[in-house]
């Protein structure tokens, strides 16, 4: 009797704790008040150490907030967060949204990057990265967003197969086709069963191949055009969104042009249709392909036995079209883009323009700094606290922090290069340095159209192309037209939804 | 049917306040639960599927979610993930495997009632498959699928192909894989529901049926199948009922349903998942409508199902 | 008995054994050699597992040892996942049949207002799939202050569920002499539930309990949304595997597996003559 009476009783009341919670006061280890400032952090490849540390250190320097960090490898859920609106009580965000549409409930971050860390000369805004901070801007130049990593992405080679004697590293689109042309071809390379390409399927989308397709279509198109019209789909007359601009036969269309024809089912290892990619990374880093689209944050997910390095985008070969000299053969071109990274100014194979053109091409590189970015929700209690917290991120002491942990780059530059020792680092994260002081960074995900921002896309708005270039099975398909009609019918399709 | 009923009315006033008591006692936490967790949530999902986020605001929609999903339905998609036409195609097919699947169970639990050789194994190894974790098992599966198994050579070799097929992404093969996965996985059946159903089988009636000569197709048709008839349209009613759950491990093989694989269940799942922000994803919308509308149909073959087989179940008192 | 329907197979019965029984044995092949390669791939070096994952290669003990140092889900270590999924999978379940067996044992055995309704209602629960609730169930949850607390298994409180079903129908078959008996003797209700009647059930509770936890041992789905910081096991293995990302160690992925793995598998293998022969559906008529 007595034990019966006792589990009714745990039970009963257990109910009635369900009602007390009902009416709230349970739960919440910190608590959300202007002084304590709470950080979801996305540990993504950087880790998580480097943050820790920084939040550490700002914590012992000052006592006016206490900032406590989380964090949670799967971005979704942390990006779930924001759904609750003001109940939510994370007042600081680093990590990257699958779409922007949030933009409204965000506090510009302006004042932040207008101000100095403590007893440094140049303000944020001139620290940080221009063509990082470019990416996160809105269109009216403001900044909700501000970005927090580096890394850039690209095509990744087989430095001991790309090795510069037998096989030289390409500098126009069309020597990249030759190239993987003569590797499919030979014969001690497929007695090894190492295939050029080795990259890992990602279910309808494309992987990593967005980086150097719009690494491609900002080069033949220009930087220009790419930011202020393509990616806020803005017609010649002011007005977005337009669908004449979306539906054009840009530098998208000649990047298809140029993956059709260096992505093919011979090209391809038979694992690139995996969509395990920590598989297929291994495999790469074990010698079984000669290139791979990533970023830099590869050898700090996995190492293996291959030499491995990024390359600067080859030039695509088809920007000869919008150059004055629309006959240029593409040695010129390949040879006026060795003069470009040998550092000259100018060439006497072609006019200043057109030379200018050419160096603008070739120093621009995908670079997903620009998809990890920094922001606060507008009903943060906390907000000074999350602003003041973004100083001391940017500040010397920050930067140094997170680089001597990550051995990468950081988003925004020191004031005293100095302060920073990068002898000791790898080849590969010297190469990621010396890129963040040359090339040029161009993003793609944080655009600045409401359609892009809507569907979460990029300019293939969701269109698969690589798969279909390299499917085994015929009936599967596609060739660069073909893909090209599916986009347009997508846009025909759903342009009445988008645009509204 | 035995019920306490009896003797309820020689009750005096404090006994029922008590009984009361009791009864309320013991129904309030799920009933409290329910309405909480279950119709209060379904609710605001009802009204979910007559809204639409519009300038991020939630407005009235009307029947605009319905019309769109009419839409993909009638005429298909440009984009693979939203054809929902593939998808109602799939959802029809899985389900048709499912219930081929079903009798097949129900055989497999027989054999093992019957004492198979090996019956003790077998009833520990077929549980397997219910054991593992799913994402466990799709590693596996997906392993075999790759170029290192030994799946591409032999659809290679079945079909007579001049190349070697990636199964899961190769539209002529990806949903028969899935299928295959589904098939390999359910092949065992319910071994709990029908091992119960048979274990209680009185003995007595197999043995004299035995006694009397009856072989095993007598015995299975007419003498162990009405026996468990009972639970066997119970079952039939929830599967039914559940036609519109009907998907495979879509979204693990297929990362969700590309290569024509889409399922209209895997589709509400993903459009959930994908969605971020309510008051912009008008997808979360539609799934609401989608669900609005399967709910209804469902319940209209689970209720003819039941009439159907109304009388049988009645004898059931299950 | 058992020699008895033995000796009486006909020849084409015994035909029909061998067939059924070559079908067994490849089913039950396929599922014992998915278990060996996750417990053998946890054995091997990551390399050798990306390389060829159905190959043979050096066995590494060490890295069931390395998954207690190295699994880490968000922070929680692995011994952290263990005690989570514990506590949810095993008071969640126990709590879940406790409420589901008191709620269909009134249902079945007392006649009120609305007990006709409430079963009728569990059928129409059980039958129609509602989808599409996952955002309002978020909300709800953030406003109960359910989320990454262990008040999570306030929810399992339910009792309309397949359960209730087999419940119900057990106890409805049950004799109610035994409470007669009882009532005689001057029990109350509660007492002649918790003296009486349960303990009559336990068997049948224990195989729903046994069942029920196996499935929320393995299940992440809506963990992984609700408790993203009091990650359970199976979570934790969902996590891994998208940070996996960042660090390839596909066999401490396996051999973490395997780990989760064995509560179910030792349970089950112990007690699945129990399981079997205790839950049933559909009354047998005779």
């Amino acid at each position: 009797m007595k034990k019966g009476n006792k589990i009714v009783c745990a039970v009963l009341c257990s109910a009635f704790a369900l009602g007390a919670v009902g009416c709230g006061g349970v739960g919440g280890n910190v608590p959300d008040t202007a002084t304590d400032v709470q950080i979801y952090y996305w540990k993504a490849g950087e880790g998580v150490e480097y943050m820790q540390k920084i939040v550490d250190d700002y914590n012992e320097k000052q006592s006016e907030y206490t900032v406590t960090l989380d964090y949670d490898s799967n971005a979704s859920t942390i990006i779930k967060t924001l759904d609750l609106g003001e109940d939510n009580t994370y007042d600081l965000y680093f990590t990257m949204l699958n779409t922007m549409q949030y933009n409204s409930e965000f506090l510009k971050l302006d004042d932040v990057l207008d101000s100095r860390a403590d007893g440094e000369s140049m303000t944020i805004r001139e620290k940080i990265y221009p063509s990082l901070l470019n990416g996160v801007k809105n269109s009216d130049g403001t900044s909700y967003f501000l970005p927090y990593g580096n890394a850039w992405c690209g095509i990744v080679y087989n430095t001991d197969i790309i090795d510069g004697v037998k096989y030289e590293i390409p500098r126009t689109t069309d020597e990249l086709e030759y190239l993987v042309v003569d590797l499919t071809n030979d014969a001690s390379l497929s007695k090894a069963g190492v295939k050029p390409w080795l990259f890992f399927n990602s279910s309808g989308g494309n992987g990593y191949w967005i980086y150097p397709m719009t690494g491609w279509q900002v080069q033949y198109d220009g930087l220009d055009y790419y930011n202020d019209t393509f990616m806020q789909l803005r017609a010649i007359d002011g007005s977005t969104p337009s669908k004449q601009v979306i539906s054009e036969r840009d530098g998208r269309y000649k990047a298809l042009k140029v993956a059709e024809k260096i992505v093919t089912p011979a090209t391809v290892h038979p694992e690139c249709t995996n969509t395990n990619f920590t598989k297929v990374q291994t495999l790469f880093l074990q010698g079984q392909a000669v290139f791979n689209v990533n970023g830099g944050w590869l050898l700090n997910e996995s190492s293996g036995t291959a030499n491995v390095a990024i390359m600067k985008l080859p030039v695509i070969s088809s920007i000869v079209e919008k150059l004055e000299n629309s006959d240029m053969s593409d040695e010129t071109l390949s040879e006026i883009v060795k003069q470009v990274d040998e550092g000259a100014d100018s060439s006497l194979l072609c006019s200043a323009k057109d030379f200018a053109r050419i160096k603008q091409a070739r120093n621009v590189l995908y670079n997903n700094g620009a998809e990890h970015y920094a922001f606060v929700p507008a009903y943060s209690k906390a907000a000074d606290g999350a602003k003041d917290f973004l100083k001391y991120y940017y500040s010397d002491e920050g930067i140094v922090t997170r680089m001597s942990y990550t051995q990468m780059p950081h988003a925004a530059k020191l004031t005293d290069e100095s302060k920073f020792d990068k002898s000791s680092l790898s080849e590969w994260n010297k190469q990621l340095f010396s890129l963040t002081d040359t090339a040029t960074a161009i993003t793609g995900l944080v655009d600045k159209s409401e359609v892009f921002t809507n569907l979460g896309s990029d300019g293939y708005l969701g269109i698969s192309y690589i798969m279909p270039f390299c499917a085994a099975n015929p009936k599967d398909r596609k060739d660069s037209e073909k893909v090209w009609t599916a986009l347009i019918n997508k846009i025909n399709e759903n342009w009445e939804d988008w645009s509204k | 049917m035995n019920n306490a009923t009896i003797g309820i009315k020689r009750h005096t006033g404090k006994r029922k306040a008590m009984r009361t008591l009791f009864i309320l006692s013991f129904i309030i936490i799920p009933i409290v639960n329910f309405l909480v967790f279950y119709v209060y949530v379904n609710f605001s999902s009802f009204v979910m599927a007559f809204q639409k986020p519009e300038g991020g605001k939630l407005v009235f929609a009307g029947f605009e979610n319905f019309e769109w999903i009419f839409k993909k339905i009638r005429e298909g998609s440009s984009e693979e993930t939203d054809n929902l036409r593939i998808a109602f195609v799939n959802t029809f097919k899985t389900f048709g495997i499912q219930m081929v699947l079903l009798p097949i169970g129900l055989f497999i639990s027989y054999f093992i009632y019957k004492k198979i050789w090996g019956y003790k194994v077998f009833r520990v190894l077929f549980y397997i498959p219910s054991l593992v974790s799913s994402v466990v098992v799709c590693f596996f599966y997906t392993e075999l699928m790759s170029s290192s198994g030994f799946m591409p050579k032999l659809l290679q070799s079945l079909y007579r192909l001049d190349y070697t097929p990636s199964p899961l992404v190769d539209s002529s093969f990806a949903n028969k894989m899935v299928f295959l996965n589904l098939i390999w996985l359910g092949f065992p059946g319910n071994l709990i529901i029908w091992g119960g159903t048979f274990s209680r089988i009185p003995d007595s009636i197999i043995e004299s049926a035995k006694l009397d000569g009856v072989g095993w197709i007598r015995e299975m048709f007419q003498i162990i199948l009405p026996l468990v008839w009972p639970t066997l349209v119970l079952v039939l009613t929830t599967s039914f009922a559940g036609l519109f759950g009907a998907s495979g491990n879509v979204f693990l093989l297929t990362g969700g349903g590309y290569h024509g694989t889409q399922t209209v269940a895997n589709w509400m799942y993903l459009r959930v998942q994908q969605s971020t922000n309510p008051e912009r994803s008008p997808n979360l919308y539609r799934v609401s409508a989608m669900g609005l509308m399967l709910t209804a149909v469902s319940c209209v073959i689970a209720l003819f199902i039941r009439k159907f087989l109304t009388s049988r179940i009645e004898e059931t008192q299950y | 008995m058992k020699n008895k329907l033995k000796i009486h197979k006909t020849p084409a019965e015994t035909v029909l054994y061998c067939i059924v029984f070559a079908v067994f044995c490849v089913f039950a092949f396929s599922y014992v050699y998915m278990l060996f390669w996750c417990v053998y791939s946890g054995m091997r070096s990551a390399d050798e597992v990306a390389a060829n994952p159905f190959g043979f290669s050096a066995i590494r003990l060490g890295n069931y040892i390395d998954v207690f140092r190295e699994m880490n889900a968000n922070g929680a270590s692995f011994m952290t996942l263990l005690g989570n999924s514990l506590y949810f999978s095993l008071l969640g379940a126990g709590l879940n049949i406790l409420v589901t067996s008191m709620f269909a044992y009134v249902v079945a055995k007392y006649k009120f207002f609305g007990s006709r309704f409430i079963y009728m209602l569990v059928i129409v629960v059980i039958t129609l799939p509602i989808f599409g609730s996952g955002s309002a169930m978020y909300r709800l949850l953030y406003k109960l202050k359910f989320l990454n607390s262990r008040l999570m298994i306030l929810t399992s409180l339910g009792g309309f569920s397949m359960n209730f079903l087999y419940m119900h129908a057990f106890y409805s078959s049950m004799s109610w002499s035994y409470a007669e008996a009882a009532e005689i003797d001057g029990a109350n209700d509660w007492q002649i539930y918790f003296r009486v009647m349960f303990p009559q059930s336990v068997t049948m509770a224990g195989s729903l309990f046994v069942l029920l936890w196996m499935t929320e041992w393995n299940s992440y789905g809506s963990a992984l949304i609700y408790l993203p910081k009091m990650p359970t096991l199976a979570v934790g293995i969902y996590q891994f595997r998208t940070q996996m990302m960042y660090d390839s160690k596909m066999n401490i992925l396996y051999a973490a597996c395997a780990i989760s793995l064995l509560p179910p598998l030792i349970l089950f293998v112990s007690c699945n003559n129990a399981l079997m022969s205790n839950v049933s559906l559909g009354g047998i008529k005779e």
